[in-house]
């Protein structure tokens, strides 16, 4: 079972994401549709696929990977099973950024101010964290200062909020941080997946520091590794690629906590593994919880970040009972 | 053949000097026991001897090179770490943790090998930990736990080992065996330092003594001379009994002067 868990779980991965090219409110042959769109043709299927569910679809498998991936390295390298994407700020930096983005109405001038202002944001909070905090950090100090920024740009959002001068506007800006990978195009893919993908490699080179760091600091190094290199791929990696993630789709939380919780066993707790089971599993997660807020038929549909706390909360609820059990 | 060397160590925490001009060498095929009062300074001297503080005047060297120049995974090559805490975050299985101590012979995405395996194999056979190879290493008992963590340090095979503690909490059939695992590490050539609290397993198996009183080296020769019953009543502050156990001199500590 756990020899087949990387295998299966990219099945998996790819058969939502088939369902996420297939699944909407207008019935296209997606068949049909490919075959017209790699044909350059502009038929009504073609422009669906190419401008509606392709740019979905990818968003949803690169978000719901560096989500779950970023998770099991930062709960790696916290040896806290806790820790989330969020605990270093970088999702509410991204937040700000794109909130000033549409508060500057840059965000109306210009289609993609909005996730280069989520970008802005989240690698200004990594390079204050690090002038903060300093180069050789430790893991906490750099936790704390990433709190206190999380928290500062979470003030600053809700100032912007209050001060918003037009009601229209506030709703639009409450409604992107809800989250969603509605109505995104392949430019928006296009300007996150750079950073998602550095992000990702960064995150994924850190596997074997974070096995030794199962044996605690001092050990880590007595192994040959540095603290501060690890931390700092950790950080910069979950900057760069939650900050572009939170950029193109607003926050969508849980993914980061629940999913490399529910993998670990499968990674027989070894963290090194878990990484890319986990961006696997935020992958299939995500895309299944886009697909599902599709199926609830047309007018206003449901938030991608409402539904992932909604289904994530009551499962992790679950699962935290069933160990609580287990120990006891 | 590797030695190890420290020359005039001095670091201090704040304002508090821990080490003020400790120096100790260990080479090869020694098991050297590292003694002395709590807050003397044994732990840091270990830890500046194994690259993890670094001192603020004096020098570590490896084979006559210095500690520091040496890349982190060579270094971890040479030379492994027995911490004092026995931390383990995540519950691997007892195999598992102990090839964690192959991960300095691996190149960056390289999986282990047979070699690695034989050593992991070997390790666990030296501790007489191979039974519990499949267990979740969190479920041991305290006693498996030293035997298992001790595994894990000398899986990489190093040349020389430096161990905090390694049976402090241990009961006596423990401590023995644990002793008896480093004794046959030194007599392979291992050079292994190790820092004691029991004087009695200190001149029992220890080579030679080191003993350690505020961030200095007072005492370092074979046992029956650093175990001299004027200088430990100096520098515990206990009055020593003195007796004669199947034809072997020990010191007891027995009152607080």
């Amino acid at each position: 079972m756990r020899r087949w868990a990387l295998p299966l779980l990219a099945l998996l991965v790819l058969a939502l994401f088939a369902a996420s090219l297939s699944v909407g409110p207008s019935a296209v042959s997606m068949r049909l549709a490919v075959a017209d769109w790699l044909a350059d043709g502009d038929s009504t299927a073609a422009v669906i696929f190419a401008e509606i569910r392709l740019p979905r679809a990818l968003l949803g498998l690169g978000v719901g990977a560096v989500l779950g991936l970023s998770g099991a390295a930062l709960q790696g390298l916290l040896r806290n099973p806790l820790a989330e994407p969020g605990l270093i700020g970088v999702s509410a930096s991204a937040a700000l950024g794109a909130v000033i983005a549409f508060y500057s109405g840059l965000a109306n001038a210009a289609p993609l101010a909005l996730p280069a202002g989520g970008i802005a944001g989240a690698l200004t909070a990594v390079a204050l964290l690090y002038a903060l905090a300093g180069r050789d950090a430790s893991v906490l100090t750099l936790i704390l200062a990433g709190t206190a920024i999380g928290s500062l740009a979470g003030a600053l959002t809700s100032l912007a909020l209050s001060l918003s001068p037009n009601p229209f506007a506030l709703t639009e800006i409450v409604f992107w941080m809800l989250g969603s990978l509605a109505d995104r195009s392949l430019e928006h893919v296009a300007l996150a997946a750079p950073f998602m993908a550095v992000g990702a490699v960064l995150l994924l080179s850190a596997g074997r520091a974070l096995d030794a760091l199962t044996l605690g600091e001092d050990t880590a190094r007595s192994l040959g590794f540095s603290i501060g290199a690890a931390g700092f791929r950790v950080i910069a990696g979950t900057a760069l690629a939650v900050g572009a993630a939170v950029a193109v789709s607003g926050a969508i939380g849980f993914v980061g906590l629940i999913v490399p919780h529910l993998l670990r066993p499968l990674a027989e707790n070894r963290p090194s593994r878990l990484l890319p089971l986990a961006a696997l599993g935020g992958a299939a997660f995500m895309l299944a919880a886009d697909v599902s807020v599709r199926l609830g038929g047309p007018g206003q549909e449901m938030k991608l970040g409402v539904v992932t706390a909604l289904l994530g909360a009551p499962f992790f609820l679950a699962l935290v009972l069933r160990t609580r059990r287990s120990v006891a | 053949m590797s030695v190890l060397e420290g020359a005039g160590l001095h670091l201090s925490y704040g304002a508090v000097p821990v080490l003020d001009g400790a120096s100790l060498r260990l080479g090869a095929g020694e098991l050297v026991g590292l003694i002395g009062p709590n807050g003397a300074g044994k732990s840091t001297l270990m830890r500046v001897l194994a690259g993890l503080a670094r001192p603020s005047q004096g020098a570590v060297s490896l084979d006559g090179k210095p500690l520091a120049a040496l890349p982190g995974r060579a270094r971890a090559r040479a030379l492994a770490y027995m911490a004092q805490g026995r931390e383990l975050h995540w519950p691997l299985t007892v195999e598992r943790l102990v090839a964690l101590g192959r991960l300095p012979h691996l190149g960056p995405f390289q999986r282990p090998g047979a070699e690695d395996e034989a050593a992991v194999a070997r390790a666990l056979e030296r501790c007489d930990a191979a039974h519990l190879r499949g267990r979740t290493a969190t479920t041991l008992s305290g006693g498996e736990r030293a035997r298992v963590l001790l595994a894990r340090a000398l899986a990489s095979e190093p040349a020389l080992l430096l161990a905090d503690e390694p049976v402090a909490g241990l009961d006596p059939y423990h401590q023995l065996q644990v002793m008896e695992v480093l004794r046959e590490g030194a007599l392979a050539g291992t050079g292994i330092l190790v820092v004691l609290h029991d004087l009695v397993l200190a001149a029992r198996f220890c080579t030679r003594l080191a003993l350690v009183h505020r961030g200095r080296v007072v005492a370092d020769g074979p046992p029956a001379a650093v175990l001299e019953p004027g200088l430990l009543e100096q520098v515990y502050g206990v009055r020593m009994a003195a007796a004669e156990v199947a034809g072997e001199r020990v010191h007891l500590p027995w009152s607080r002067i």
